[in-house]
C-alpha cells in the first residue's frame, strides 16, 4: 500500500507541476459546483442478503450500518461507497474535468484478501477456506476515465497496472450506468466487465501444491472476465431521507468458478436501506 | 467490503440519533393554511421532495377551501393560466389532482367575477441532493 501511495504522490505532484489540474479544464458547466472543496456524506442502515462466491460460505442476511462519503479538495478526492464498494476507500487525484470527460489517478482495492485473519469480509464468508494460504489485498493504482454521455448516463474505464502484490498484471474494468426517473422514484442500472490476467486470478483462486488437500485439489486459474449487473431504486422520503434498494449479480469467469475455493458461478447481493443524507 | 466495525457502528449510532430527531421535524411540518380573514385554502401536502435538484416533483395534491360567503369561485395554479376548477354559489370545495412541478407553485382561490384573490397557498419543492454534481451521478452509479 505504501509503495502505491508513493507512486500516487509522485504522479500527482508531477501532474500538478505540469499544470494538469481540474481548473485547467476550460469548459466547466455553469451549474457545476466549484470543484475546489466539496463533498457529501450519507449514513445508511441496510437489510442485506448476500450469496458469497466462496465455497461453504453461509448465506448471509442481516442488518448493516455503513457510512458513505465523497470529499474533494483541489482535485484530490477520497470516496467510500459502503455496501457498493470494497474495503478501503478509493482515493485519487482528478487532473482533468470538463462537462463530458473526467480523468483521475485512482487508488482502490480491486480484490479483497483471502484467508487473512483480518480479512474485510461479509459475515463468515471465508470460513470454508480453512487450510488455504492467505492472499493479500490487491490495492491498485491506475488511470480512471469517465465519459458523461448525457445528464443521466456515464461510461467509466479503469486501467490499473500498478499493484503492491508481486504476482499481478494490469486490471482493466469497464462500467456503464444509467439513471432515470419515474414519478419521484429514481432508478439506476449498471453493467460492468472486469478483466484480470491468469497471474492475478491464479494468485487468488489457484491452489498450489503446498496447500492442496482433499477439499482443495491443485488448481491453476487462467485469465477471465467478471461480468456484473445491478439494478436499483432510490425514493426520497423527506429532504434528508432516502429509501434505497438494489440487487446486484456478479457472473464469475470459468477460471474462478471452477476453483476449489469457489462454489457458485454467480455471486449476488440485495439490500433495502434507509439512508440519511448528512450533506 | 466494509461491514460493521466498532468505530463505524459508534459513528452511525450517533448519527442515527441526530437523524431521528431531524426526521420528526419533517414529519410534523406537513401542512399550512393560508388565510385571508376567514377565507381558507389548504393544500396537502405542502412540500414535495424529489431526489435531485431541478428534477420534476410529483405529488397528489388535495386542496380544500372555505369562504365566509357563497359565491362563484375558481381555483388557480401559478403554473397555468386557466382555472383548475370553478364552483358556482359555493362557500367550500375540495379538489384533488396529481401535480408536477420543479419549483415552488402557488395556488389561488379567486372570485370568478373579478379575479380577486380570496385565499392562497403554496407548494414548496425541495431536493435531497441540493447540488448538481457530476461526481454525485457517477458515485451513485458506480
Amino acid at each position: 500500500m505504501y509503495k502505491l501511495l508513493g507512486y500516487w504522490f509522485a504522479l500527482a505532484t508531477l501532474t500538478v507541476f505540469l499544470g494538469l489540474n481540474p481548473t485547467a479544464a476550460t469548459a466547466q458547466t455553469s451549474d457545476e459546483e466549484d470543484n475546489s472543496h466539496d463533498g457529501f456524506m450519507e449514513a445508511s442502515f441496510a437489510f442485506a442478503a448476500f450469496d458469497s462466491r466462496f465455497v461453504d460460505a453461509p448465506h448471509h442476511f442481516g442488518g448493516v450500518l455503513n457510512l458513505r462519503f465523497n470529499y474533494q479538495w483541489k482535485g484530490f478526492f477520497i470516496e467510500d461507497k459502503g455496501l457498493r464498494g470494497l474495503g478501503l476507500p478509493g482515493m485519487g487525484y482528478n487532473f482533468y474535468s470538463d462537462p463530458t470527460w473526467s480523468f483521475d489517478m485512482y487508488i482502490s482495492e480491486v480484490h479483497t484478501s483471502i484467508g487473512v485473519d483480518d480479512s474485510d469480509t461479509i459475515n463468515d464468508e471465508q470460513n470454508g477456506l480453512v487450510g488455504i494460504n492467505p492472499r493479500k489485498i490487491d490495492n491498485r493504482l491506475g488511470l480512471r476515465a469517465t465519459h458523461y454521455i448525457d445528464e443521466t448516463s456515464a461510461l467509466r474505464v479503469l486501467i490499473a497496472p500498478f499493484s503492491d502484490l508481486e504476482h499481478h498484471d494490469t486490471h482493466v474494468a469497464l462500467w456503464y450506468g444509467k439513471t432515470w426517473q419515474y414519478f419521484n422514484a429514481n432508478f439506476y442500472t449498471t453493467f460492468s466487465a472486469q478483466y484480470d490476467s491468469s497471474k492475478t486470478l491464479n494468485y487468488y483462486y489457484g491452489v498450489s501444491n503446498s496447500e492442496a488437500s482433499d477439499k482443495f485439489p491443485v488448481y491453476q486459474a487462467g485469465s477471465g472476465i467478471t461480468l456484473g449487473a445491478e439494478f436499483g431504486i432510490s425514493y426520497p422520503l423527506a429532504t434528508d431521507w432516502v429509501l434505497e434498494s438494489s440487487i446486484k449479480f456478479t457472473r464469475l469467469p470459468s477460471s474462478v468458478y471452477n476453483s476449489p475455493l469457489v462454489d457458485p458461478k454467480i455471486e449476488s447481493i440485495a439490500h433495502i436501506s434507509i439512508v440519511y443524507v448528512l450533506f | 467490503m466494509t461491514w460493521i466495525s466498532s468505530t463505524l457502528y459508534a459513528i452511525c449510532k450517533g448519527i442515527s440519533l441526530v437523524c431521528l430527531l431531524s426526521m420528526n421535524r419533517h414529519v410534523w411540518a406537513d401542512s399550512t393554511i393560508s388565510t385571508t380573514e376567514k377565507n381558507q385554502l389548504l393544500i396537502e401536502p405542502n412540500t414535495c421532495v424529489s431526489l435531485h435538484m431541478n428534477q420534476a416533483c410529483f405529488v397528489n395534491l388535495k386542496m380544500r377551501w372555505r369562504t365566509t360567503k357563497p359565491n362563484n369561485y375558481c381555483l388557480y395554479a401559478s403554473t397555468q393560466e386557466s382555472p383548475l376548477k370553478c364552483w358556482v354559489a359555493s362557500n367550500q370545495g375540495i379538489y384533488t389532482q396529481q401535480f408536477t412541478t420543479d419549483k415552488t407553485a402557488y395556488f389561488y382561490l379567486k372570485l370568478q367575477q373579478n379575479d380577486l384573490v380570496i385565499a392562497e397557498s403554496e407548494l414548496k419543492v425541495s431536493w435531497v441532493y441540493k447540488k448538481q454534481q457530476k461526481s454525485r451521478l457517477t458515485w451513485r452509479l458506480f
